[in-house]
C-alpha cells in the first residue's frame, strides 16, 4: 500500500500490521468465549426446561446389567425378566392376554422363527417415528421386548421408545435373554 | 486465515468487507436465519420425544449421551435465535448458529455416506428424508451467515455495541471486548 496523507497510521509498516491485527483477533477470542457461553446457557436452559416439562425425557437410558442372567429372586427388577417368567406367561393362556411380546429384531429374523404370540415391531420403525402398530396396543398390558441377544440393544431400545409414547415405565420390560435364550431352553418356536 | 480476517474483521474499511456486512444484507440474513432456527428449535423443546428418534436414527452418538444432547440442541438453538432476532451479541450467536449448522452438514453428510434412510429432525412435524437437498439447505444457510458475522453495524438491533467488537473500528481499538457488552 502507498503512503497516503489522509491515513493516519503510527509509525512502521510492521506496528502498523499488529496494530491493527491484534484488536480483530481480539474480537474473535471475545466472540468465541461469548458463544461458549451461549451455548453453555443453552445447555442449562435445555436441561432445566426438561427437568420441568412434563413432556421431559428421562436422561439416563436403561442399560443392560453387568451381571446377565440378573440374580434369581425377583424377575420382574430394573425394568428386565428372566426366560422363567416369559416361559410362565407363555403357558398360561390367561396371561397371554395381558400381556404383548414384541419382537424386536428385523423382519426376515423374526420370519425365520419367534417366540410364539409375538409380534414384531422392527427396531428400525421404532427409529423411523411412533410404529403404527402400537395403536393396536393397550396402554396396561404388560409389555415384553425382546431381540437377538443379550448385547442386541435393539429391545432396550425399544422399550425406552414405549415408555416415551406413554407407556407405564413398570409395564414394559426387557427379555434379556432374547430369543436365543428361548431357543436353548428348548422352548416352543413359531414360525407364522 | 488473512483473508477471512480481512473479510469479516476489517469489513468498514475493506471494499468487499463493507459489501458483505452491508446492514441491509446483515438485517435480512440474520432475520431469516433466526426465524429459521426458532421454528426448528421451540417445539423440539416443547416436544423432546420426537427428536430423540431422530437424533438416535443418525446412529452417530453413544446411548448415554443421545437423551441430553435431545435436550441440549433445541434450548441452544431457541437461544441464539432469539439473540440473533433481538440483536444482542450478534456475532458470538451467529457464530454459534454456523458451527450448529456445520455440525447438521456433518451429520447429515454422514448418513448420506453410510448409505441410511433416515428422518432429518430438522424441523418437528415435517418428514423430510437426509438427502442431498438438506445438504444445499444447510449449505445456503451457512452463506447467509457470513454478511451477519460480517457487519460492523446492526439496523434494528437492541444492543447497539453487539456484534463482539463494537459499532465502529475506533471502539474495537479501544474496547476489545465491544462497549457496552
Amino acid at each position: 500500500m502507498r503512503f497516503s496523507p489522509g491515513l493516519r497510521r503510527p509509525c512502521g509498516g510492521g506496528l502498523a500490521k499488529n496494530d491493527s491485527e491484534g484488536p480483530v483477533f481480539r474480537e474473535w477470542i471475545a466472540t468465541c468465549a461469548k458463544a461458549a457461553l451461549i451455548v453453555a446457557a443453552g445447555a442449562a436452559l435445555g436441561l432445566g426446561v426438561n427437568a420441568v416439562s412434563p413432556r421431559g425425557i428421562p436422561l439416563r437410558p436403561m442399560t443392560l446389567p453387568t451381571d446377565f442372567p440378573p440374580p434369581n429372586g425377583a424377575p420382574l427388577t430394573d425394568g428386565y425378566i428372566t426366560l422363567d417368567f416369559v416361559a410362565a406367561i407363555a403357558a398360561d393362556p390367561g396371561a397371554q392376554k395381558d400381556t404383548v411380546l414384541i419382537d424386536a429384531r428385523a423382519a426376515h429374523e423374526y420370519q425365520d422363527g419367534h417366540i410364539p404370540h409375538a409380534i414384531n415391531i422392527p427396531l428400525t420403525d421404532f427409529l423411523a417415528g411412533r410404529p403404527a402398530r402400537l395403536g393396536q396396543i393397550p396402554r396396561d398390558r404388560l409389555i415384553i421386548v425382546y431381540c437377538e441377544d443379550p448385547d442386541c440393544g435393539a429391545s432396550v431400545t425399544a422399550a425406552e421408545q414405549l415408555r416415551l409414547y406413554g407407556y407405564p415405565r413398570e409395564n414394559v420390560r426387557v427379555f434379556t435373554g432374547g430369543f436365543p435364550a428361548w431357543v436353548q431352553a428348548g422352548m416352543e418356536v413359531a414360525f407364522d | 486465515m488473512k483473508l477471512l480476517t480481512r473479510l469479516l474483521g476489517a469489513g468498514t474499511r475493506g471494499r468487499r468487507g463493507a459489501t458483505m456486512g452491508h446492514p441491509a444484507l446483515a438485517l435480512v440474513c440474520r432475520l431469516a436465519l433466526a426465524a429459521i432456527f426458532l421454528y426448528a428449535g421451540v417445539p423440539k423443546v416443547a416436544r423432546p420425544q420426537l427428536f430423540l428418534v431422530a437424533v438416535r436414527g443418525y446412529l452417530l452418538l453413544p446411548d448415554a449421551a443421545v437423551p441430553i444432547f435431545t435436550v441440549v440442541l433445541p434450548a441452544v438453538e431457541v437461544l441464539a435465535g432469539a439473540l440473533l432476532l433481538l440483536g444482542i451479541w450478534v456475532r458470538p450467536s451467529a457464530a454459534v448458529i454456523a458451527g450448529l449448522t456445520a455440525m447438521f452438514l456433518i451429520a447429515i453428510g454422514s448418513a448420506i455416506a453410510r448409505g441410511i434412510d433416515i428422518e432429518c429432525g430438522c424441523f418437528a412435524g415435517q418428514t423430510s428424508r437426509v438427502g442431498w437437498s438438506l445438504i444445499l439447505r444447510d449449505a445456503a444457510m451457512l452463506v447467509a451467515l457470513v454478511p451477519v458475522l460480517a457487519a460492523r453495524r446492526h439496523w434494528l438491533c437492541l444492543c447497539p455495541g453487539s456484534g463482539g467488537a463494537g459499532s465502529s473500528h475506533k471502539s474495537a481499538l479501544q474496547t476489545p471486548q465491544g462497549g457496552t457488552e
